[in-house]
């Protein structure tokens, strides 16, 4: 992915402004993602070199995966990282891209709304389903799904504003 | 109405034939007032599935060992390993007040009710090797699923549990990641292992069911005629399943004979006996009524 | 059949609007249950769990691990030992660097799983060189572009082990399957090369001394064996095709850390979040084909689809071409990975109750899907290359045309001469 262009971002691709909140999100991401590096690695090694069976790592590594993605999903928009195809956005002119763009950002927001809302009731659904192999409830996993997904929306609702704010000026402008 | 039923097996599985009997017979006599959709593994596998029915997507799922372990856990003993010695052994697990005991928990935390219990064929070990006595699978890496108290059981007996994901189980058997799996001998000859193993070691160390339930929303919205219509074509369906499986056992050992493997006889008692200790443990986490059931079996 | 036409032009709309991908397939499935159930009886519940479950898959780590190791050796300067490995090998010939770039490229494939990594990580050191000796800022582009598509298919590979895990097929048969296919695609690309030089009167240069070549191979010597560990790993039974993607990892670690020492602890973790990021950006696609998926089987398209064709064609080479063209058309506007998931499901029942192996069948429309990382309209190393040589959008689109000619001759041959796929998992495998 690295530097995809359709990749392309609506805002400023720079790197984001700095945030103790972030940072801690972050953080968390990063840690799960090297966690689960790591559990793969113990599985294989546990299983060949020490011959002792260890049987939550896959799925340990699994729930750690899930962390990273939803909590990724987030940070990659903040990086403007998520996958887009801004083909057609780009033949525009930037009045009507704004226009369009604002209303893609609406789109979004409404559709991750709709998989929060379900991620809720799945917390509600499963507080008692235990997982495989680990000392957790299912409720947990939806709850890091929620988790990332409302972090999204918050993102996404900021970049709305920004969005209908500089139509607004770029109108008074002309 | 559309009644919607998961099913997490193949098309071609006995399972599936019985879902499809189930269609035929509500379709049939409810004069298409109902209409049954089957759906397989493309919505997904049986977590997914008990998931989807519990919020009352699909009406009805097929259910492996999961829907005790996830939602009647005190009462999930009718799949221990080297336990019991047939399948009217491990149903008792399902009737009289225990029976109500399951059916209630159930209902309470998966919103499920169970409407039917299909006979499986017993789980086998396959190898590479014959395995003959507990001694035989000391130090073996072997493939089980993730079900925590297998996991402990087998690790008592000496092998070591490896938790590979289903569709890796062939190749890893293959280069020798794992050496032993044990399933149904209908798994066994579905999934070509015996490209890949050599030996059926007749364990039969597991005597599990699967489970039919239904979302017991739809249970409740049902008019005591359909309840009692729908229930006999269950019924029904599941029988004529029953002995679908029982006369198939003894083609797919001809077949997976055919097809070159051997069958061994393994000392059961001996595995039972070194298993014992960890079957206890298990059976302390069980409801007081299922824990004295088993260690009535192992005594 | 209206489900499909609604699920496609409801995706088409959303992407137009610019929906981030993944999300798009979620807004397009919430569409299609909107309009069939109503505004109240929509599953939200299972909008969470098929997103959720469609990325809760062990197979579908390999995926992090192998864009690590792109960006370990991006970061470590193994693409540039690699480079003057091919350099020092094939510098010499007509055209030479053209032939460098698909040779190193090749190599690369061995330790990447990715065209994106490719093309992203190799491609500017290839276009630095290449711009250096004189050539066409555009035939270079072109070369580095349909070059990168070797990448997953030579193994180590993202794309075969999602097809693997969705096909239910031996996903080391598939790696072996890939390996004749991809050194064929590469030398296609070489042949094109040198005839497009000689027309075009590109530079020759110098023959490199026996002792250069020493010294180059020596220095990209342990990034090398990379590829040898995880097929040996593989093939002896000490992990499975996922965990070598973790293995490689360790592996290519201990070089950049312990012997090249040249990735700080702190640049790790910047690479790891990079890494995470690129991670989630694909995975959210992947959990929205997942719920997609889920859409056109729970309204029984895809099984109605299967008994369509089954009614309609008789022979399997029919079949087979059909379905590439099908592919094909799938490939210019969706990436790889989201196609594979669309795509899989669907049509590997098909062709196995036609009697084709699903191991040559998932060669081929791998095979397939990278070419269509290099057509427009959207296609994902097309972007990449374009970014990275700076050239018009149009002008790389004309450029590449010529490469189309080796990528679909190959594409026909292993369509339909199995014994290319098939001659090294049988003979390994079995
Ligand atoms: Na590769
Ligand atoms: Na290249």
């Amino acid at each position: 992915m690295g530097p995809m262009s359709d990749v392309d971002t609506l805002l400023d691709p720079a790197p984001p402004p700095k945030s103790a909140f972030w940072t801690v999100v972050e953080t968390a991401m990063i840690l799960a993602f090297i966690g689960m590096l790591a559990v793969m690695l113990i599985q294989v090694v546990s299983r060949y070199a020490l011959a002792i069976g260890v049987p939550w790592t896959d799925e340990a590594s699994r729930y750690l995966y899930i962390t990273q993605i939803f909590l990724g999903l987030a940070v990659a928009e903040r990086y403007g990282m998520n996958i887009r195809v801004t083909l057609v956005l780009d033949m525009l002119s930037t009045r009507i891209r704004s226009v369009i763009e604002a209303i893609g950002y609406l789109l979004t927001i409404a559709i991750a709304v709709a998989v929060l809302f379900g991620a809720m009731r799945m917390i509600n659904q499963t507080g008692n389903v235990a997982a495989s192999t680990l000392p957790v409830t299912m409720a947990w996993l939806y709850g890091v799904q929620a988790l990332g997904l409302a972090l999204y929306i918050t993102l996404l609702a900021k970049d709305v504003v920004a969005t209908f704010r500089r139509t607004s000026s770029e109108a008074h402008a002309s | 109405e559309d009644i919607a039923i998961a099913l997490h097996v193949d098309p071609g599985h006995e399972m599936f034939q019985v879902g499809e009997r189930l269609k035929e017979t509500i379709e049939e006599r409810t004069e298409g007032r109902f209409t049954v959709t089957l759906l397989g593994t493309e919505v997904g596998g049986e977590r997914d599935h008990l998931e989807g029915a519990s919020i009352g997507e699909y009406q009805i799922a097929l259910g492996g060992s999961m829907p005790m372990s996830l939602y009647a856990a005190p009462y999930a003993a009718s799949d221990l390993p080297f336990v019991f010695n047939s399948s009217a052994d491990a149903r008792r697990v399902y009737e009289g007040e225990i029976g109500d005991a399951v059916q209630e928990s159930l209902v309470t935390n998966g919103n499920l009710r169970l409407v039917g219990l299909s006979i499986r064929n017993p789980r086998n070990l396959t190898s590479k090797v014959p395995v003959l006595s507990p001694d035989d699978v000391s130090g073996a890496r072997l493939r089980i699923p993730e079900i925590t108290p297998w996991v402990e059981i087998w690790s008592e007996i000496g092998a070591l549990p490896s938790p590979i994901a289903w569709p890796e189980v062939y190749t890893s058997l293959q280069t020798g990641v794992i050496e032993m799996q044990e399933n149904p001998v209908d798994f066994i000859y579905n999934g070509k292992l015996f490209e890949v193993q050599s030996h059926v070691n007749q364990t039969e160390h597991v005597y599990s069911f699967f489970h039919w339930l239904m979302n017991n929303g739809f249970y409740e919205g049902l008019s005591e005629d359909d309840r009692v219509l729908i229930q006999a074509a269950i019924d029904e369906a599941i029988a004529w399943g029953d002995e679908l499986v029982q006369g198939n056992e003894a083609k797919v050992y001809d077949q997976l004979v055919d097809a070159g493997m051997e069958l061994t006889e393994p000392d059961v008692d001996a595995f039972r006996a070194k298993a014992e200790p960890a079957i206890r443990r298990v059976a302390d986490t069980f409801a007081p009524e299922v824990r004295d059931y088993v260690l009535s079996q192992i005594d | 059949m209206i489900i499909l036409l609604a699920l496609f032009g409801t995706l088409i709309v959303l992407m137009i609007v610019g929906v981030p991908v993944g999300l798009a397939m979620i807004g397009a499935s919430v569409a299609v249950l909107l309009s069939n159930r109503g505004f109240d009886n929509i599953p939200y519940e299972m909008l969470a769990q098929r997103t959720l479950y469609g990325v809760n898959s062990f197979t579908l780590l390999a995926i992090p691990a192998f864009l690590l190791i792109g960006r370990l050796m991006n970061a470590s300067g193994i693409s540039d030992r690699v480079f003057n490995v091919a350099r020092s090998l094939v510098g010499h010939l007509r055209g030479g660097l053209g032939h460098v770039n698909v040779l190193s490229s090749m190599i690369f494939a061995g330790m990447s799983g990715s065209a994106v990594a490719d093309a992203g990580g190799l491609g500017p050191v290839q276009m630095r060189a290449m711009e250096k000796d004189g050539y066409d800022r555009g035939f270079s582009a072109a070369v580095t572009a349909s070059s990168a598509t070797i990448g997953p298919i030579i193994p180590p590979s993202i794309p075969a082990v999602i097809y693997g895990a969705l096909a239910n097929t031996s996903i080391a048969a598939v790696f072996l399957g890939s390996i004749i296919p991809g050194i064929l695609m590469g030398l296609s690309l070489m042949a094109l090369v040198f005839i497009m030089s000689h027309r075009r009167g590109y530079p020759v240069s110098k023959r490199a001394k026996l002792s250069e070549i020493i010294a180059a191979i020596g220095a990209g010597f342990l990034p090398m064996m990379t590829p040898v560990i995880i097929i040996v790993g593989i093939l002896s039974g000490i992990f499975t095709p996922t965990e070598a993607s973790v293995i490689a990892v360790g592996y290519c670690m201990i070089i950049a850390f312990l012997v090249y020492r040249t990735i700080s602890l702190r640049e790790f973790w910047v690479i790891c979040r990079d890494t995470a990021v690129d991670t989630a950006a694909l995975l959210v696609i992947i959990a929205g084909s997942a719920l997609y998926a889920w859409v056109l089987a729970r309204y029984q398209v895809t099984s109605q689809i299967i008994d369509f064709l089954s009614g309609a064609i008789e022979s399997k080479y029919l079949l087979l071409f059909l379905l590439m063209i099908f592919v094909l058309v799938i490939g210019c506007f969706i990436d790889s990975v989201p196609a594979l998931f669309l795509l899989t499901p669907i049509l590997v029942p098909l062709v196995v109750s036609y009697g084709i192996d699903p191991v040559h069948f998932g060669v081929a429309m791998i095979f397939n899907l990278m070419i269509g990382l290099v057509t427009p309209p959207v296609g994902t190393v097309l972007f990449t290359v374009q970014k990275v040589a700076n050239i018009p959008y149009g002008e790389l689109v004309r450029e590449i045309m010529p490469f189309y000619i080796p990528l679909f001759g190959m594409l026909l041959a292993i369509t339909f001469i199995p014994g290319l796929v098939m001659f090294l998992p049988n003979l390994l495998l079995r």
